[in-house]
């Protein structure tokens, strides 16, 4: 069973186009990343200030859509 | 704007990218992912690593006291104002001894001879000097006790003095000085009598020791005695001292 876990953001942090977003595991001793670990089912919330919601979606990465508000 | 979530449900070994499109700016929020393992040789944090647009590296959301041993699995969250995780709750683990000797001669250093300790000694006894030698710097508690007991009914013996004296050895400071510096003193009155009406007495007193870590050793005397020398009134059943640690660092 997977045990939840936190860890913190920066806060109020601005990306625009070009940035990436790498969820991965690392070392804790040299921090490169541990390939023998898979990740799945990321789900990014984000506040868009530029672009449509359309332009969100980016290799595997999907736009949810459903009731808002 | 109104908030926004983008996901993607693929398995992908070590990292999963999302790269941000050019027309797009937004404020990062939270995310969340699943990790599991699958075949790490040690444990592992789970990360995201923010990139810019030329390729660096700006920031890492990671905690090294968030870690997954391996061969466990992990459903993470990641968002501001967590707080650090710690090193952990960690049980206090501060060593303690104690020693305690009987008989000894009045009117010279208790013999401490018999050891009740718990793990790896921190200090020597010194059974020449009679003293105990703490080595390591930190903060201490140290508590004494005497009984003794008058060997006649109604030969009241004189006041017993039960002291601890500290000699603190130093270098590495511009002056080298060894004085006793007697920490406690106390002399007892409290009394009961047993089957065959001697008086017993007990005293106890309690002080603290500071260890500067610029100091070398610390000796500690237990001293249990009369105050008039050589008093044979009285018998000194048995004395005890425990130096407890109170702090690994000294000033604590």
């Amino acid at each position: 069973m997977a045990q939840p876990l936190t860890v913190a953001l920066p806060p109020g942090l601005s990306l625009s186009g070009g940035c990436t977003l790498a969820v991965c595991a690392l070392d804790p001793a040299t921090g490169s990343v541990v390939t023998d670990v898979d990740i799945s089912n990321v789900t990014i919330e984000v506040e868009l200030t530029a672009g449509s919601e359309a332009d969100l979606e980016s290799g595997p990465f999907m736009l949810v859509t459903g009731p808002r508000g | 704007m109104a908030d926004a979530q983008i996901s993607s449900p693929a398995v992908e070994a070590g990292e999963s990218v999302y790269t941000i499109a050019p027309a797009v700016e937004f404020t990062l929020k939270t995310i969340s992912a699943e990790f599991a393992d699958n075949g790490a040789a040690a444990a592992w944090l789970p990360a995201v690593l923010i990139s810019s647009d030329a390729g660096l590296v700006i920031a890492r959301a990671v905690d090294q006291a968030v870690q997954v041993q391996a061969g466990d699995d992990a459903s993470v969250s990641f968002f501001p104002g967590v707080k650090h995780a710690g090193g952990g709750a960690s049980a206090l683990d501060l060593p303690w001894g104690m020693r305690q000797g009987d008989a000894p001669t009045t009117g010279t250093a208790c013999v401490l001879g018999t050891a009740f300790d718990d793990g790896p000694a921190f200090y020597t006894w010194d059974a020449f000097n009679k003293c105990i030698i703490l080595h390591e710097p930190g903060q201490y508690l140290m508590m004494a006790s005497l009984t003794y007991d008058e060997t006649a009914a109604g030969t009241t013996p004189a006041n017993g003095r039960l002291s601890l004296t500290v000699d603190v050895t130093e270098t590495g400071l511009s002056t080298s000085w060894n004085p006793w510096f007697p920490i406690l003193e106390h002399t007892t009155q409290v009394g009961s009598t047993d089957s065959a009406g001697h008086k017993w007495w007990f005293c106890q007193a309690t002080g603290f020791v500071g260890f500067d870590p610029r100091m070398t050793s610390v000796r500690i005397r237990y001293f249990a005695g009369f105050s008039t020398a050589a008093t044979p009134d009285a018998v000194i059943e048995w004395g005890i001292v425990k130096i407890s640690t109170l702090s690994a660092t000294f000033p604590p």
